[in-house]
């Protein structure tokens, strides 16, 4: 009886999760058929390997998946060091300055692109560094040092303060105790935070839609943009298009997803998609 | 000379806190000072260069017009609509998740948030592509029990339901983890003894589940809708907020308004009015759901 039950919970989650996946398996045997196998055979049957498409899409996309990289990862490098060490200034200050500073950064994580996405390209003008990578760089930094800081404050919050105190008593200086005890200690949350903001930043679509004009600059989320849409759309290179560009956090994610898992179950429902 | 070293040593202190002071208010403040600012003035495409400062007009001629109110009733039909299913499917998922029986729940766990580390505009462009009229998956499902194609994405009714669903389907499984997440922290103790005082199911969700879990419902309904009030990518890729603007919301018009129109500073404005009636909602919610008593 019990057993029954159990099977019955097992399979309809079974059923839901096959479910959930059909459009990424679609994707996946899609972007290896011809164009006309595309449209004319079902779209859940694999018919042939084409590997050709793909490769020609890869050829195609290489340059975004550099621009790409040459965007991410410094903005990962930068907003996770330095929101670990404003998550290190909030735990030691307990001070209405400092809570209201924080109450003011996880605002601020609620505030939608959208809203800043005029005055932000005014400034880049400004700057001159609209349709740049140094641009670029600066408005995800905006965007993703807040969360880097409410992320590690939360995991930095769970540490013991005792290590800390004793670390100044024995004559620490503020930044060797950052270093050499907090940083070690919250290491897990500080590779929740860089893999979080990793996959965040590199599926982001919105802030290089307003701040790059050149197809040379654009980042893989836009440089897809030329396989996928408007009119003629070529199916298997849609697919094709779409695999290459999931592909780095898919990677990341089989790897490393925990981690991921971590950060978006702390920061709560403030996620930016 | 004490105080003194202690004053310098909170100095210091705040040098850490330098970086995330500098975005938040030259970077962050200051481009949500300027919308606010450029929303009063005549700001746009055709006055770049000479624009004045000419008082509430915008907001006037906002209020005043349908298109408006058009849009608030999407964007309330939008959020409400996708949130309660995704709350429901969200929660349910993860009570069935969390029964002692599962076998192998971590790789159920696991397939399930794979598409969360995916692109939601990639996600979305193949669920364009399944509410296709001609070569759809969805229309060639319906038709193996007979019903004919349907025009998704043309009809008003029909473009929410898709959107609506395509929503579920980006969204429940964060709603499901969160939820299982706080289901694991109540202690097995208390099912255990409920079973011993001769408690049944239905008896153990409503007296011990439903109350522990309240304060994370309420939490993630009030992060959802936020959210979800924002959410620029599946209206602004699958219908674009056609047709016309009958499944348009503030968050897609602004950016339309803006970016494909040249109206800045009525782009402005409606990103103004929709970040506080969002807030006055959110903090209604947070006051109803008497979540800030549980956090504070």
């Amino acid at each position: 009886m019990v057993n029954a039950k159990s099977v019955i919970h097992q399979v309809v989650l079974a059923i839901i999760i096959a479910v959930w996946l059909i459009p990424l398996y679609a994707m996946v045997i899609n972007s290896f058929k011809s164009n006309l196998a595309a449209q004319t055979t079902p779209v859940l049957l694999p018919s042939g390997f084409l590997a050709s498409n793909i490769v020609t899409v890869a050829q195609g996309l290489v340059y975004g998946l550099i621009n790409s990289a040459i965007v991410v990862l410094p903005v990962v490098a930068i907003s996770t060091f330095l929101g670990a060490l404003a998550a290190f200034g909030f735990y030691r200050l307990r001070h209405w300055l400092s809570d209201f500073l924080f109450t003011l950064v996880a605002i601020g994580t609620f505030i939608p692109y959208e809203v800043a996405a005029v005055p932000l390209v005014k400034i880049m003008v400004a700057l001159g560094l609209f349709n740049t990578y140094g641009g670029l760089i600066l408005a995800y930094l905006i965007f993703f040092i807040p969360t880097g800081a409410l992320l590690m404050s939360i995991f930095i919050s769970v540490i013991p303060k005792d290590y800390i105190e004793m670390a100044y008593i024995d004559g620490a200086s503020d930044f060797t105790v950052f270093l050499r005890i907090l940083l070690p200690l919250a290491m897990p949350g500080v590779i929740a935070t860089a893999i979080y903001i990793l996959i965040m930043a590199w599926n982001n679509f919105f802030i290089p839609l307003v701040l790059v004009e050149s197809p040379s600059l654009r980042p893989i989320a836009l440089a897809v943009q030329k396989y996928i849409g408007g009119y003629g759309v070529l199916y298997n290179e849609t697919y094709a298009g779409s695999l290459i560009a999931a592909i780095v956090p898919l990677v990341i994610f089989v790897l490393l997803g925990r981690y991921f898992v971590r950060g978006l179950l702390a920061l709560g429902a403030g996620a930016k998609g | 000379m004490d105080s003194l070293q202690n004053l310098n040593r909170v100095l210091i202190q705040y040098l850490y806190l330098l970086p995330i002071i500098a975005v938040a208010l030259f970077l962050f403040l200051y481009p949500v000072a300027y919308a606010v600012y450029i929303s009063f003035t005549n700001f746009n495409l055709y006055h770049l260069f000479t624009y004045a400062f000419i008082g509430l007009k915008v907001y006037e001629q906002i209020l005043t017009s349908g298109t408006f109110y058009t849009l608030l009733l999407n964007t309330v039909i939008w959020t409400v609509g996708s949130l309660v299913p995704m709350v429901v499917v969200g929660f349910i998922l993860a009570l069935v998740l969390n029964q002692r029986d599962i076998k192998g729940r971590n790789v159920f766990f696991t397939l399930l948030l794979v598409p969360w580390a995916f692109p939601a505009y990639i996600s979305l462009v193949i669920w364009s592509g399944m509410w296709n009229y001609e070569y759809g998956i969805v229309n060639k499902f319906l038709g193996l029990f007979g019903i004919p194609p349907i025009n998704w994405l043309t009809y008003t009714n029909t473009a929410w339901a898709a959107l609506i669903l395509t929503n579920l389907w980006l969204s429940f499984p964060y709603y499901t983890s969160v939820f299982l997440s706080s289901l694991q922290s109540i202690p097995s103790e208390l099912y255990d003894i409920a079973t011993v005082d001769g408690a049944s199911a239905w008896q153990k969700f409503r007296s011990i589940t439903l109350p522990l879990m309240r304060s994370a419902i309420a939490f993630v309904s009030v992060g959802g809708f936020v959210f979800t009030w924002n959410n620029f990518y599946p209206i602004y890729i699958l219908t674009g907020g056609g047709p016309g603007i009958s499944t348009d919301i503030l968050v897609v018009y602004t950016y339309q308004e803006a970016f494909s129109y040249g109206y800045y500073n009525i782009a402005a404005a409606y990103s103004v009015i929709s970040t506080i009636i969002l807030a006055i909602m959110a903090i209604m919610m947070l006051r109803i759901g008497k979540v800030l008593e549980v956090i504070t």
